[in-house]
């Protein structure tokens, strides 16, 4: 037997089932209708998909109850299943029987009926759409004959007035819009009744101001406008620029992507450096970044010591801490001679030249300590035994 | 989703029809691409593939960019659903079955929790 089927769900999240199922014989048995409420759409959904239905009629069924919920309209969508008596049950539409009252004929009250206390009639609402500074266009017949626009539209679209805009079918008005997809998205929502929001959809318009054609891109609505017996007469659109959002998030990932490239590449050089490197905060010495060689230099590992102030006696090179200071009150340290000190003759005697960079804020304070350590200790050994 | 997943849903013929009823998850997958091609506004590019990773069968759902919130929805409630529907029906053949749901352009993931 034939059964209509109709979804909606309520604020509180219940999800309704309407339904209304015909007797196989005309006439000899009236129509059944039922409305069955269940506590989510999940529930009715996990019955469509288990109940053994074909699977045209499964696929039917939960296509309808996702568009009901993520995009209802009024009035419901219908969908036609042939059902058995056996499906009906397991479906549980019958739990619930009107007779004799056909539930779906009763007007559904209205926002401004059920709540807002004044008249809400044409002119008013033509005069909202015209002056909001949101972009409203308004069309009619499977042309898509544009009956409204408001000026915000116009001056989306890049025209300078609507003159030769309202009367027309949008295809002439927007030609430069041929072979991108909202014609044929308009053509749709036109042909099923199902609106269509986008998100972000790119789209090339040709600016009258300038006469360059514009890459933007739009977050828009396509809504069904239906007539009094509830066909499809029209298309009401609502869309917004979102050109700048688009690209300022683009910015940021590139921006991001960056960032990160140089970090690797800052990395790739603390590590692979034959020079000593390492990053120190300027108030306490505290080491921030520092690698292998630095560490060794410093007689210890490089995780060992990023993080911790460096005291007096953790400087197995007195006079290296000596030319940190320095560079923290200001100095800019180039090529300072540091030597070690050997606890025995066997240590022997190192050494270094050392570079040391301070980083001034905005504020004018020293943050950070940049240095360089170069072991020049045969340098020094040949050059005193050449001496 | 690893790379190496996306990377081999790049490489399916984006309009190859899955075959139907191979086995309970292929035939899950077909039913699910069926209601999604439904919601979409360009079902040629909605595309299915089911994966396997550590005894854990996910199926890929990849939509065109200007497609995946309508197939998400907000929230995410559309996607809960086609979960739903996706372990409603997989659980007829006591298989357990993941979905998750991307972009063509990449950017866009719903993974499942």
């Amino acid at each position: 037997m034939l059964a209509k089927l109709a979804f909606l769900h309520t604020t509180d999240d219940r999800f309704i089932v309407l339904s209304e199922i015909l007797s196989e014989v005309p006439h000899a048995r009236p129509a059944r209708f039922s409305v069955t409420t269940f506590d989510h759409e999940h529930s009715f959904l996990a019955l469509a998909a288990t109940a053994g239905l074909e699977e045209e009629q499964v696929v039917d069924i939960i296509a309808n109850v996702l568009l009901s919920v993520s995009q209802p309209v009024v009035p419901h969508r219908w969908v036609d299943v042939e059902l058995e008596e056996d499906d009906i049950e397991r479906l549980r539409l019958l739990n619930e029987i009107v007779q004799g009252d056909n539930l779906l004929d009763r007007p559904t009250p209205t926002s401004n009926e059920s709540t807002i206390g004044f008249e809400w009639d044409g002119k008013q609402f033509y005069n909202f759409l015209a002056h909001a500074p949101t972009p409203f266009v308004m069309m009619e017949g499977p042309e898509h004959t544009v009956k409204f626009i408001n000026d915000a539209y116009v001056r989306l679209i890049g025209r300078m007035t609507d003159e030769f805009v309202t009367g027309y079918p949008i295809r002439k008005v927007l030609p430069e819009l041929e072979g991108q997809p909202f014609f044929g998205i308009l053509d749709r929502v036109y042909k099923t009744g199902v609106p269509f929001i986008g998100v972000e959809a790119p789209a090339i318009l040709k600016s009258e101001f300038t006469g360059e054609d514009k890459h933007c891109f739009f977050d828009f609505i396509y809504h069904p406008l239906r007539n009094k017996e509830g066909i499809v007469s029209g298309i009401m659109v609502q869309s917004m620029e979102v050109t700048e959002r688009v690209i300022a998030r683009d910015v940021a990932d590139s921006r991001e992507q960056k960032l990160y490239t140089q970090w690797l590449e800052l990395e790739a050089i603390y590590n692979n450096a034959p020079v000593g490197v390492a990053l120190f905060d300027a108030h306490d010495l505290r080491v921030c970044r520092i690698n292998d060689l630095q560490a060794s230099y410093m007689g210890d590992e490089a995780n060992a010591l990023v993080g911790r102030v460096m005291k007096d006696a953790a400087f197995k090179v007195s006079s290296f801490k000596e030319v940190l200071e320095r560079a923290a009150r200001g100095e800019l340290i180039k090529n300072a001679i540091i030597k070690n000190d050997p606890e025995s003759p066997e240590e022997g005697q190192r050494t270094w030249s050392v570079s040391i960079t301070p980083f001034f804020a905005k504020s004018g304070t020293i943050e950070k300590l940049s240095s360089i350590s170069l072991e020049i200790s045969d340098l020094t050994a040949k050059h005193a035994v050449t001496a | 989703l690893s790379k190496q997943k996306r990377a081999t849903s790049a490489a399916t013929e984006p309009f190859t029809p899955l075959t139907k009823g191979t086995t309970a998850v292929e035939s899950t997958a077909a039913t699910l691409l069926s209601v999604v091609r439904r919601l979409v506004s360009i079902p040629d590019l909605a595309t299915v593939q089911c994966l396997s990773t550590n005894g854990t069968t996910t199926i890929l759902l990849t939509v065109a960019a200007i497609d995946f919130i309508r197939v998400t929805g907000e929230d995410g409630r559309t996607a809960r659903s086609l979960r739903t529907v996706v372990s409603a029906i997989a659980s007829t053949s006591n298989e357990h079955v993941q979905l998750a749901i991307e972009a063509i352009d990449g950017k866009h993931i719903e993974a499942a929790p």
